[in-house]
């Protein structure tokens, strides 16, 4: 199974396939932002307690091999909107420190390790590819990730493309 | 004129509106604005009276917290440009090594150039919880002695080399070693052991 959150059009989305199996999850439906209460993590662990149908996603992410970011890029990061959505998963971590790369880091809750796959889409500066790399694996080492890839893609039709080639490649492993 | 923002999502107590509270207290002719229920109408018109930018946010998944990505975004795709305004930039984390809030200031310096926004310089705060209360004043001597330098730089209205800082005394290892005793303390606190922390 794999999870996927992106910040696209149903219409834009439409011309995505994806697996029967995965959970697609539009950030554009997460209207609250975490407000680092920590409750996912030291009151009922997991769980947001900001109540909406984004309460549970850490339970989509834990059962997922691969956690897929569709992202526009403006500046060097993630929309707002996807970053939202990212933002109420920390439960997916524990609060606890690990020193892992000789730097601090959360330890990890589960034992499964994830792959962090990233599409980032806009008018992207090699500048800006900079600052996604960097972000994306920063990321990839505090979900204690065991592969990411950062990919760019100047328009949505070739999302497409590279989804659907390097999708049905992986399914055919 | 000063338009200081704090990005913390948090209801009350934000270490990043603290930060933002030492600073303000060198400056004078400022307006300190809370993101998370600000119109952003208000925070542009001061903006525009302002020739002086401060942000002020935690370090949440390597980047600004979403409220800031936000208000980012929104100038960006407003077009707003803010040209010749002086940008400073105050980044903390709960990790101790101030290092690690790199990856965020690169972004915002990012947003800084296409906004045509002059960077002027950042301080980047680890061991937020601790600097960032009063009551661990006494270990975080450093940090705040910093923290009064940066904002001799926005007083000045001058562009310096970036500030890395952290709470005194602890190495990784053990600061490690007692964050995590605090952790498991406050998970009692709700009647959650150890293990009840872990589930899986």
């Amino acid at each position: 199974m794999r999870t996927i959150i992106h910040d696209l059009s149903t219409k834009e989305l439409n011309k995505i396939q994806f697996n029967k199996d995965d959970k697609v999850i539009s950030s554009l439906d997460c209207t609250k932002n975490c407000i680092g209460c920590f409750s996912c993590w030291i009151k009922h662990p997991k769980k947001c307690a900001i109540k909406d149908e984004f309460s549970n996603i850490v339970e989509f992410i834990k059962d997922s091999d691969e956690l897929i970011l569709i992202s526009k890029c403006r500046f060097g990061c993630y929309s707002s909107e996807v970053k939202r959505v990212l933002e109420r998963c920390i439960g997916y971590v524990l609060p606890h420190f690990t020193i892992r790369n000789n730097e601090i880091h959360h330890q990890s809750r589960y034992n499964k390790r994830l792959k962090l796959c990233t599409y980032f889409y806009g008018n992207i500066l090699d500048l800006d590819k900079k600052c996604v790399d960097k972000l994306v694996k920063a990321n990839s080492i505090n979900l204690n990730a065991s592969e990411y890839e950062v990919n760019y893609v100047d328009n949505l039709k070739e999302i497409k493309n590279v989804h659907i080639d390097k999708w049905k490649s992986k399914t055919n492993k | 004129m000063y338009t200081l923002i704090n990005g913390s999502p948090k209801p009350i107590n934000s270490n990043s509106l603290y930060f933002l509270k030492l600073i303000s207290s060198n400056i004078k002719n400022y307006k300190i604005f809370e993101l998370k229920n600000s119109k952003y109408d208000e925070i542009l018109d001061s903006i525009n009276k302002s020739d002086v930018l401060v942000f002020s946010f935690p370090l949440y998944i390597d980047s600004p917290t979403s409220i800031t990505l936000s208000f980012l975004d929104y100038i960006i795709d407003k077009k707003i440009k803010l040209t010749n305004k002086l940008v400073y930039i105050i980044i903390n984390c709960g990790f101790r090594e101030g290092e690690q809030n790199i990856t965020a200031l690169k972004i915002l310096k990012m947003w800084c150039e296409k906004v045509e926004a002059i960077y002027g310089c950042s301080v980047l705060i680890g061991a937020g919880e601790i600097v960032g209360k009063e009551k661990y004043r006494l270990i975080s001597r450093k940090a705040l002695k910093d923290i009064k330098e940066f904002s001799n730089i926005i007083k000045l209205k001058e562009k310096r080399k970036d500030i890395i800082t952290t709470m005194d005394l602890l190495n990784n290892r053990i600061y490690c070693y007692m964050a995590n005793l605090s952790w498991n303390r406050k998970g009692k606190i709700n009647k959650l052991s150890y293990n009840d922390l872990r589930v899986k």
